[in-house]
């Protein structure tokens, strides 16, 4: 049926079929087709059916109370697991799904909108205080904010390519065709033609902005605090990887050495929403052995570098060779160190210089942790489907076996696409392209899977020798990630990402590392987790439970419609049960007729008591039907009152 | 112009010239603004573009509306607050027809946000407004709207039609017993006095002396000849019963619903009083007294509610009621004082009337928290 144009400002209600259409791309792009179909029945049943729920403002109210609850739930749970941004955009997903119990209020309850005060606490305090009143206030529709919604909560999954844009642009105009002005039909389409393709070219726009601000502002805010307890990788996201070509650091090796391919800068050992996370880190004050070692440790020989990095807010996270075994730094007032080594400097200036003494053969040899060896339930089966390749190898060879399938089967790219599950597997199966934190992240899951601890390291890859500054140097778009392998009683760096990277990787940024910025307090308290299964388990029951009760009061009002009368609205004036009965035996109070009459009356029938008795609830049930202050018949009493006039007609006494 | 005025104003605009789907359309880009602002992570910024550019190409294709008519509306002199009401509004020489064409009307309040109320055509001539106001008072509408809105239906194009209006609206009626006032008939049958001034009346007493300034048609000519000498007919005098209700505003501006129980006190009270019968001299105190008097050839009833229902709180003022009571008390039956707390001020100017052999009655608007005395009555 064609939808008739309204005026424009009535209640926009979604037409039929939109929300449902809506509900399915959203399962589409999110890959909950099967539940989508699910929202979208429910959301569209209405449509074909004419049986309504009976829902009351009171109802209305609570209803946005227990979604709201249910929100704050779900959004507690997530800011717990994961960080801020990942877990904003996975509650933006499931946003849509949350609040679902809105829109089917106000389809099966047949309203045009909810209660303003259903969705207002201000609402509500103000009608309490009398400010408002109790009725007529315009509803609100929440079917069109609701298609919002889904469109919104099908882009955070970042579905690129142009069915998106097509798709959303379609249940737009849809949306937008039944609230045209009357009798604009060329009108209408030329305009929405021209909103379409000014859209279009806007988000390509948009999106070029977007990179060019981002290179920009890169280069302004490179000199970042490094979070030693998490970092976000851009696993997961699209399109071209950003770049700065900043120098950060320059290294002098001893004369005739080389420096060490890698310099690291912590270890992270816990993998969730495409980050990695450092969990029972503690940094530690490290004592001093004299004005110029600030430590050391190990046997006394190795190869001297000097490192210049630059630092934020007078701190930094040093980079380190594998196998640090000494260091210097006049600079220097205060070093902390953690279990894995990475160490956390204070000094004064713009720029830290110092000396460190490394061997690779020690490598460091604090014990594996638990989480060194979880792997993601999500990540489980396709990790163990790549391992079953080679079904026999030991643990020692499985290193290079992954470097050399890497390097065969792989390819080192910037430009970001997509694939189906998570984006690790789409990696692995599909795409099988991607930057260094996806070999990194593959390598230390696929090493956990085979049983062999492993932890993500990040830091700077050395590649570049710049003869104007004599030094080796390594530029933002330098930074690296790889895997650390616990092999024979030490951890053990393995580099999986195909050789020859930095030529390609031309384009690193840091919007993402702005973002880590910004979250470090918020991460230091996402760290504190007492038992996050428990924690989940309590807000999943919490959540069934909200449920529930959503339930059963949409269902109680149901009942109540049926079960009691109306009291606000027209009262039925046909006559009560008792009316009846008392009529039937021509024993009703007549028009205008005085109580004392009537009790006379009905005393020629029946003893006094019995009188009194058919009186009283004569006047509740009169009470009840009439009084605008309400009251309550005594049920039991009633019906056993109708049985006995049913049973025992009067008799003259 | 204070921030908040301004937010009003431009809430008022904006549900002019934005439609409830503009608005939704509006909320949504803003929403996929913030949620888009990383192009790299979501493809919010997608729909947010998508959203820009409807509301863009829907302001562009906004055309200038260009009609002319002349209206008149039927309003209604008084309404009640929070019960809706409907009217209509007559329209002759419209210049285009009505498809399409929207109508709102606008009504002001000192003291409330404005209101704007969709008026829905029910005839090529006529359309037909139901509003619900949300506050007791004066509210004026100086024109209506004629709208139309783009091709998409998100913005709207005005053009005003002047049609001056003013509506009073009273607070929700409240049940009160009527005070027990001296001076008024009981268990007698009632009756309008045909008596259209005050001074004497028909109700013959006695003859005397004629004094000079007696008026000629007063002398009883037979008396004049059986004595001799002139003698006049003398009447009995008659006034009104006077009574004085007094409202008590002196509150914070914002405690709107306990003067408004007060208000809605004192209007159901000034109903009960026969204006025929008596004279009712209405007090609202404030930093100064507003004084009237209503009765026959005075006030009347329409004129004491519009009075009332505007009534503001105005903090100060019980002593200047003192004052203005003080010159009246001698021609006073009695005070009825519908006051909103009762407190040692409230009382003293009870007890000072009182000492003054003037019956009181007391009504007061908020439950008190002690026992009061026993005479004083509570607002329901």
């Amino acid at each position: 049926m064609m939808p008739q144009p309204t005026s424009g400002s009535r209640a926009a209600v979604a037409p039929a079929g939109l929300l449902g259409a809506a509900a399915l791309f959203w399962g589409w792009q999110t890959g909950h087709l099967p539940l989508a179909v699910l929202f979208a029945v429910a959301l569209e049943l209405p449509a074909l059916i004419r049986w309504r729920l009976d829902i009351r403002p009171l109802d209305l109210e609570r209803l946005t109370d227990y979604t709201l609850i249910a929100g704050v739930i779900v959004a507690v749970v997530l800011a717990s697991d994961k960080d801020l941004a990942g877990g904003a955009l996975v509650f933006f997903a499931w946003l849509p799904a949350i609040l679902l119990p809105l829109p089917l209020a106000q389809r099966y309850g047949g309203l045009p909108g909810l209660d303003r005060a259903a969705l207002s606490w201000a609402v509500r305090r103000r009608r309490r205080r009398g400010l408002l009143p109790p009725a007529g206030l315009r509803d609100i529709d929440v079917t069109y904010p609701h298609l919002g919604l889904w469109l919104l909560a099908a882009g955070t999954v970042n579905p690129q390519g142009p069915l998106f844009f097509l798709a959303s642009a379609g249940l737009l105009a849809w949306a937008c065709w039944p609230m045209r002005r009357p009798g604009a039909g060329l009108a209408w389409l030329l305009t929405i033609a021209c909103a379409i393709g000014l859209g279009h070219w806007g988000h390509h726009w948009l999106f070029r902005t977007q990179n060019l601000v981002e290179n920009w502002a890169s280069d302004l805010i490179s000199h970042q605090v490094f979070d030693p307890y998490f970092t976000r990788t851009a696993i997961g996201a699209l399109g071209e990887l950003k770049t700065s070509s900043r120098i950060q650091l320059r290294v002098y090796p001893a004369p005739g050495e080389q420096p060490p391919a890698l310099l690291r800068r912590a270890s992270y050992n816990r993998y969730s929403a495409q980050g990695w996370r450092a969990t029972e880190r503690v940094y530690r004050l490290a004592p001093q052995f004299s004005p110029e070692v600030l430590w050391f440790t190990g046997p006394s020989h190795g190869h001297w570098l000097t490192i210049e990095a630059p630092l934020r807010r007078n701190q930094t996270l040093l980079l380190l060779p594998n196998g640090a075994l000494e260091l210097r730094g006049k600079t220097v007032e205060k070093l902390e160190l953690a279990d894995d080594r990475s160490m956390m400097v204070l000094a004064s200036g713009e720029r830290v210089t110092y000396q460190v003494r490394y061997d690779e053969t020690f490598g460091n040899t604090d014990l594996p942790q638990v989480d060194d060896l979880v792997v993601p339930n999500a990540e489980r089966a396709v990790l163990q489907n790549v391992l079953s390749q080679w079904p026999d190898i030991p643990a020692t060879q499985l290193p290079a076996t992954l470097t050399a399938w890497f390097r065969q089967h792989f390819r080192y790219s910037t430009h970001l696409t997509s694939g189906s599950g998570t984006p690790l597997s789409a990696f692995l199966t599909q795409t099988r392209r991607g930057h260094c934190e996806y070999f990194a992240t593959a390598t230390v899951l696929l090493l956990r899977s085979a049983g062999v601890p492993a932890r993500y390291s990040s830091g700077y890859a050395l590649s570049e020798y710049s003869p104007l500054e004599g030094a080796y140097i390594a530029r933002s778009r330098h930074s690296h990630a790889w895997a650390q392998a616990w092999l024979d009683g030490r951890w053990v760096d393995v580099d999986t990402t195909p050789p020859g990277w930095w030529d390609e990787e031309a384009e690193n940024a840091g919007w993402q590392k702005l973002a880590d910025w910004s979250a470090w307090l918020w991460r230091r308290w996402g760290n504190w987790q007492p038992d996050q299964r428990l924690g989940l388990a309590a807000a999943g029951l919490a959540v069934l439970a909200l449920l529930g009760i959503i339930v059963w009061s949409i269902m109680r009002a149901r009942h109540r419609s049926t079960a009691a009368p109306r009291r606000s609205g027209s009262v039925s004036l046909a006559d009560s049960a008792l009316a009846q009965a008392l009529a039937g035996l021509g024993l009703q109070r007549g028009a205008g007729e005085p109580l004392v009459d009537w009790r006379r009356r009905l005393g020629q029938v029946w003893p006094a008591e019995r009188v009194d008795h058919i009186i009283e609830l004569t006047l509740q049930d009169d009470r009840q039907r009439y009084d605008p202050a309400g009251g309550t018949v005594d049920q039991h009493a009633l019906r056993q009152l109708l049985q006995q006039l049913g049973s025992s007609p009067p008799h003259r006494h | 112009m204070t921030l908040r005025t301004r937010l009003r104003r431009w809430a008022v605009w904006r549900r002019l010239h934005l439609t409830p789907f503009g608005h939704v359309l509006l909320v949504g880009a803003l929403a996929a603004a913030m949620l888009g602002v990383d192009t790299t992570r979501t493809t919010a910024y997608q729909v947010f573009s998508l959203l820009a550019a409807l509301l863009l190409v829907a302001g562009l294709a906004l055309r200038r509306l260009r009609v002319a008519a002349e209206v008149q509306r039927q309003l209604p002199t008084f309404a009640t607050q929070g019960q809706p009401f409907s009217y209509v509004l007559t329209f002759s020489r419209l210049t285009m027809p009505t498809t399409g064409l929207q109508l709102f009307e606008q009504f002001r309040h000192d003291a409330a946000p404005t209101d704007l109320v969709e008026a829905h055509w029910t005839s090529d001539r006529q359309a037909s407004v139901t509003w619900s106001p949300i506050r007791r008072g004066i509210w004026r509408s100086d024109q209506i709207y004629l709208c139309r809105t783009d091709p998409l239906g998100i913005f709207r194009t005005l053009s005003a039609l002047p049609c001056p209006g003013r509506l009073i609206v009273l607070p929700a009626p409240l049940v009160i017993d009527p005070p027990r006032l001296p001076g008024q008939r009981r268990y007698q049958p009632g009756g309008i006095s045909q008596s259209s001034s005050i001074g004497d009346s028909t109700e013959f007493i006695g003859l005397r002396d004629y004094r000079p300034g007696d008026p000629l048609h007063r002398i009883d000519w037979k008396g004049f000849a059986r004595t001799g000498h002139p003698v006049v007919r003398e009447y009995q005098d008659e006034y009104f019963t006077r009574y004085a209700l007094v409202l008590d505003t002196d509150l914070p501006p914002r405690d709107t619903l306990r003067l408004d129980r007060a208000v809605a006190a004192a209007i159901a009270l000034a109903t009960q009083i026969d204006l025929q019968e008596t004279l009712l001299d209405l007090m609202i105190v404030g930093t100064q007294t507003i004084h009237l008097t209503a009765g026959r050839g005075q006030l009347q009833l329409p004129d004491l509610l519009e009075i009332l229902a505007s009534a503001e709180a105005r903090p100060g003022g019980l002593q200047a009621l003192h004052t203005t009571l003080d010159t009246l008390l001698p021609q006073l039956t009695a005070v009825v004082l519908v006051l909103v707390c009762w407190n040692e001020d409230r009382q003293a100017l009870v007890d000072t009337l009182r000492q003054q052999g003037v019956v009181v009655e007391v009504y007061v608007a908020e439950p008190l928290r002690t026992a009061g005395p026993a005479w004083l009555h509570n607002i329901p």
